[in-house]
């Protein structure tokens, strides 16, 4: 098997291409993820049973089921209940919806790592409700969390070929396209398989760098 | 009620295929993660490199990525497996590296006055490991292996994709011939919470055991 690098040459820009779009569809799902998880967060924190309870099953249900079967029963019940949504918004709600049990967990320890004494102090400067939130606690919360929502940006980077089966042009299924009309499997898949690695490696060693640095502060 | 006699036992074999699966690609991994953990600890600086590049390859790219390129790339390279074979192996290696992780940090975790005091006490270092430190590092490893267990269960469901008659291929194929997505995909995502929640549940409950007498450093 001789490797044609004039054909990875003639590739090379659709697939960046792809990857540019497989990076939008992570951040669009994953700017999701934080706001239904910080949402969650929240709402865990506060003492309805009910909705602690919701969540809490909302939670478990999403973790021990797999992604892929979530994105086939979005793509086709959607549509029977009379959301008309096109596949890439499809997937970007499941895999958002879906990372935001995730990223609850990371908001819930950070919030809960901000000191009793900054809520009172913020309570007895007569400040209220929201204002404490996002001026006092979500500040501070936030930024030891980066590391860890970082990872699980990496994690979600990683499962948006998924998206390839509700017809998604995505990295992998653009890939696909390229491969089946040449039959050069190898060299195309050989090239997916290394952009995501080093763009997932790549961020992974930066996370760790600033989890040190983070660490030593 | 035609429909689910004819759906559900479909559904039910292919439960069967996944649980097989994952079985042969758990018991396979946690193999390779044993031994590539415990070398990593100890063995010569290539043996370590070697291993360090297999699990950041693996956690690099996705077990999806490397699923494809398994079934449509490998054989390019002369090396045919079956759609069944590729998917096992690669959630196998899959389930190496991430546990070869698992293993090393657990292992960690045992204080090091517990290595130290055997070493006091004179004892052999294959006693060492075999009656102190594995069995403290493996009442630590249980619940991330417990996550890693259902990981690889919702993972069975990626070989969907390249044709095995798994449970989601079987929802799959079902909803194609006769619809009931809602129905059909619903029974899929129960059937798998119903594999993977004693699994997680299972874990949590040993981890909480465990968390009693475990030494801290």
């Amino acid at each position: 098997m001789i490797i044609d690098f004039a054909y990875i040459g003639e590739i090379l820009p659709a697939l960046f291409g792809a990857t540019l779009a497989t990076l939008r569809i992570a951040v669009l799902a994953f700017g999701l993820s934080l706001l239904v998880g910080l949402g969650f967060a929240i709402l865990r924190l506060s003492k309805r049973r009910g909705l602690v309870a919701g969540i809490f099953a909302y939670t478990e249900f999403i973790r021990l089921t797999p992604l892929i079967v979530q994105l086939f029963f979005a793509y086709y019940v959607l549509p029977e209940i009379g959301i008309q949504l096109p596949a890439e918004p499809t997937g970007i709600l499941v895999i958002g919806l879906h990372y935001a049990t995730y990223t609850s967990e990371v908001f819930g320890t950070g919030i809960l790592a901000v000191q009793r004494g900054q809520w009172e102090s913020a309570w007895s400067l007569g400040l209220r409700g929201w204002v404490v939130w996002r001026k006092i606690v979500l500040p501070q919360a936030i930024r030891p969390m980066v590391p860890a929502l970082g990872n699980y940006l990496v994690q979600l980077f990683k499962e948006v070929p998924l998206l390839s089966t509700i017809t998604v042009y995505e990295l992998l299924n653009t890939a696909n396209l390229i491969a089946g009309q040449s039959f050069r499997y190898l060299e195309v898949m050989t090239l997916v398989a290394l952009i995501f690695f080093v763009i997932s490696y790549g961020s992974s060693l930066m996370i760790a760098n600033l989890e040190e640095r983070e660490r030593s502060r | 009620m035609d429909a689910a006699t004819y759906v559900l036992p479909a559904l039910l074999k292919g439960a069967w295929i996944s649980l097989l699966v994952a079985v042969q690609a758990g018991a396979l991994g946690l193999a390779i993660a044993v031994a590539a953990g415990a070398l990593r600890e100890m063995a010569n600086p290539i043996l370590r490199f070697a291993i360090g590049l297999y699990v950041e390859f693996f956690r690099g790219t996705s077990a999806f990525i490397q699923i494809y390129w398994a079934y449509f790339a490998l054989p390019m390279l002369g090396v045919r497996l079956s759609a069944l074979e590729a998917g096992t192996a690669v959630l196998a290696l899959n389930i190496g590296a991430y546990g070869t992780e698992i293993v090393r940090g657990a292992l960690k975790a045992v204080p090091r006055g517990q290595r130290e005091a055997c070493h006091a006490l004179g004892l052999p270092v294959w006693i060492t490991y075999v009656k102190v430190l594995i069995p403290q590092a493996l009442t630590r490893a249980i619940l991330p292996f417990g996550n890693l267990m259902v990981d690889l269960l919702k993972g069975t469901a990626l070989l969907s994709a390249i044709t095995v008659t798994e449970l989601t291929f079987a929802g799959r194929q079902a909803v194609s011939s006769i619809g009931h997505p809602f129905l059909i995909f619903g029974a899929v995502l129960v059937l798998y919470l119903i594999m993977a929640a004693p699994i997680a549940w299972g874990a949590r409950a040993f981890d909480r055991r465990a968390r009693r007498w475990q030494t801290e450093a």
